[in-house]
């Protein structure tokens, strides 16, 4: 009972920092993302479509039933499109996955998995690899489930289906529900899925029909076998359905069926879908299933050949490989989900870099071990089975890419990267434990663990901002004969690029009259000449109308000297002048003033 | 101290360290620093027909501060109006203003911390 009470508390723990997390990735992607547009583009199934009022429940209805646009309908009505919807909104799918990814870890071997699994999924822990400008993949930390910007009710109604199938297929479940309850729960949850994202239901469903196919040839267990053609069957009617009723125009006058013609992902384009297709394909394929999977002798191919786990892992890591080579030369990838990457990661920068490729890798090969770690250790063998639905899906992701078949939205294993490092670290922990040196060896791994991901956490958010919008040498100026170290802002460059195309006079204080002779080459105005102007109040008056020039630029350099102690100007006065506007100001002090004419 | 104990307390020590993270977070959104902002004049727009003029404005971090700060906005046109904005890292956030009267003067000035940002035009 106090082992109970310590998950609970755990996993209450983990809720708050999800809850914490939530807040700031909001704020981080800012409103503008999830705001209504979001929500039109979300809530339809991929299908744009027209409609005249957002806010309007019976008409978002009509159009976009249950999923998404149902529940943000609902707290639309009540908070309006406000900070405080989509932080309700996006903090209780958060919650819902943590507790979801728990049960599924904690089905699988035991709760500490499911902590450490809803762990994983909550906190920034996973690496992802993005792309940089100069094509190189920079690994950062990330949250390991898949974003809740955008897929909340998909990952959700993901998760609660897997959960649903670990059941059906548990034939010695001990709760009150018979499988057909189960079942239909899980037509429902399909149904809902297939009416508000089309295209990852399409994800799963590639997955799960072949999941449901290969089981029919490798298990023994005939009660397995038929409750894994019903979940087939299941997800099949379910996607038939949402065809019928709501896209198509069969049973449908609103329907949206040509828009969803266009839709079909890719290469799919051309097939002219209708109703007899699809009966048709729906009839023929389940018949197969039926004939073969009750009259083949499956022991044959599931002794000789499925049950050796390392030619199924060794094609699982060869497929990851693949994959991800393929995607790292691929152009349009601008990010890799990690731990898998093993591309060209060739940029090392600096030590916090090095460390993350490293905690990449590491997990990486944790996770070969945890595969093997679940399946001797799950308590029953159906549970395990879930994971070959992993490979599946895997297999699914990577034939898209091949096809050119909506690969984005083909990433059902991502929702298995968390219960993969969970186990990975849940499995290291095991097998150090039964080292003979554990009194040393835990306690020094442990620390270890802990400093990196201190380090790498706090290195993320409390370090000193860095400079980035800096220009030391700016190309335009450091092309030409008149170099000088200038530290301005981008944006000043800008500013004054703008202006030397119009060919119009720029001024700079005396001491940075190198900036000013680079836009104005043949200089008219001698050093000295110009120090005169600006030290003298009456010269400085006159100076825009006499040199027909607009703007006075005075960059850093000018207000504190190089060796950074005095400072040189203060260009308080200038602020005080009506004629001049203030265009551009940083921080640093750096300012554009505008001649505005007012000396007329 | 057994094995299930010392799992409960990585755990736990983990979970300290990340809700101080958390509170951390928010010790910097709240308080941002008053370094590396810069703003300017983006584009003016005079509607003859209806008389209103639309300032535009860019605010930007010049740092890559990371995580997000909060800025107070204050633009004067001889009334004040206030405006709060959430600032990213790399964001430009760019804001315009209307003004049905056309003011002699309007003052922009943005609190960074301790150091305010003015732009000004006539």
């Amino acid at each position: 009972m106090i082992n109970r009470s310590k998950y609970y508390l755990l996993l209450i723990l983990i809720s708050i920092v999800t809850l914490q997390n939530t807040f700031f990735e909001l704020i981080n992607y800012g409103l503008t993302f999830t705001s209504v547009d979001g929500l039109l583009h979300f809530s339809r199934g991929n299908l744009y479509t027209e409609i005249s009022d957002p806010f309007s429940l019976a008409e978002v209805y009509v159009y976009y039933p249950p999923g998404y646009s149902i529940f943000v309908g609902v707290l639309l009505l009540f908070f309006e499109d406000s900070f405080l919807t989509w932080y309700i909104f996006r903090a209780f799918s958060a919650v819902l996955v943590i507790l979801l990814i728990f049960i599924f870890g904690n089905k699988l071997i035991n709760a500490k998995l499911g902590i450490l699994v809803s762990l994983f999924s909550a906190l920034p822990l996973g690496i992802v690899y993005y792309k940089n400008d100069e094509g190189n993949f920079l690994p950062a930390l990330n949250i390991t489930s898949p974003s809740l910007n955008g897929s909340d009710t998909d990952i959700i109604l993901i998760l609660s289906q897997m959960v649903l199938i670990i059941f059906i297929l548990d034939r010695h479940s001990k709760t009150n529900f018979s499988n057909n309850k189960f079942i239909l729960v899980l037509f429902f949850f399909c149904l809902i899925h297939a009416l508000s994202h089309t295209n990852r239901l399409l994800m799963i469903f590639a997955s799960v029909i072949i999941f449901s196919l290969a089981i029919q040839f490798t298990n023994h267990d005939r009660k397995v076998k038929t409750n894994a053609l019903h979940v087939s069957l299941t997800y099949q009617i379910a996607l038939l359905c949402s065809y019928l009723f709501h896209y198509s125009n069969v049973f449908n006058s609103t329907a949206i069926g040509e828009e969803f013609a266009n839709k079909i992902p890719g290469s799919l384009d051309s097939i002219s879908l209708n109703f007899s297709f699809y009966f048709a394909l729906f009839v023929t394929f389940n018949i197969l299933v039926y004939v073969i999977s009750f009259n083949i002798n499956t022991n044959i191919i599931s002794n000789k050949f499925v049950d050796k786990y390392w030619i199924v892992y060794t094609f699982f890591a060869l497929s990851i490989s693949i994959t991800i080579l393929y995607s790292g030369s691929n152009s349009s990838f601008s990010s890799v989900s990690g731990p898998y990457f093993i591309g060209n990661a060739s940029y090392f920068g600096n030590i916090l870099i090095l460390a993350k490729h490293g905690y990449s890798l590491l997990i990486f090969f944790s996770s070969f071990a945890a595969y093997y770690y679940i399946r001797d250790q799950s308590i029953r063998r159906n549970y395990r089975l879930i994971l070959e639905l992993f490979l599946i899906s895997l297999m699914v992701y990577l034939i898209s890419i091949w096809l050119d078949f909506v690969s984005r939205r083909m990433g059902a294993f991502y929702i298995f990267r968390p219960l993969f490092i969970g186990s990975a670290i849940y499995f290291s922990y095991n097998f150090l434990s039964r080292i003979n040196l554990r009194h040393i060896t835990i306690p020094v791994v442990t620390f270890l663990v802990i400093l990196i991901q201190t380090f790498m956490i706090f290195n993320y958010v409390i370090s000193p901002p860095i400079i980035m919008g800096i220009n030391d040498y700016d190309n335009t100026i450091k092309s030409r004969d008149y170099q000088e170290n200038i530290g301005v802002s981008i944006n000043i460059i800008k500013h004054l690029n703008k202006v030397e195309h119009e060919d119009k006079l720029i001024l700079t204080l005396a001491e940075n009259q190198k900036l000013f002779a680079a836009l104005y080459p043949i200089s008219p105005i001698s050093e000295e000449h110009l120090g005169t102007i600006f030290r003298n109040e009456i010269y400085f008056l006159s100076f825009f109308e006499s040199y027909d020039s607009e703007y006075l630029v005075i960059t850093q350099r000018d207000i504190i000297s190089k060796d950074n102690t005095t400072i040189q100007f203060n260009t308080d006065k200038y602020d005080n002048y009506d004629f001049l506007d203030i265009t551009y100001t940083n921080s640093l002090g750096e300012k554009v003033y505008f001649y505005n004419g007012g000396l007329d | 101290m057994n094995r299930d104990n010392q799992f409960f307390y990585i755990i736990l020590f983990s979970l300290v360290l990340l809700i101080s993270y958390n509170f951390s977070f928010s010790y910097l959104f709240f308080n941002p620093s008053n370094e590396g902002m810069e703003a300017w004049i983006e584009e003016v727009n005079y509607d003859e027909s209806s008389y209103i003029s639309n300032l535009t404005f860019v605010v930007k971090n010049l740092f890559d501060r990371q995580i997000p700060c909060l800025y107070n906005l204050e633009i004067s046109n001889g009334q004040w109006i206030t405006d709060t904005t959430i600032l990213n890292a790399f964001e430009s956030r760019i804001i315009t203003v209307s003004f049905e009267v056309i003011p002699d003067k309007v003052f922009i000035t943005i609190y960074a911390g301790d150091v305010p940002l003015t732009l000004s035009l006539k």
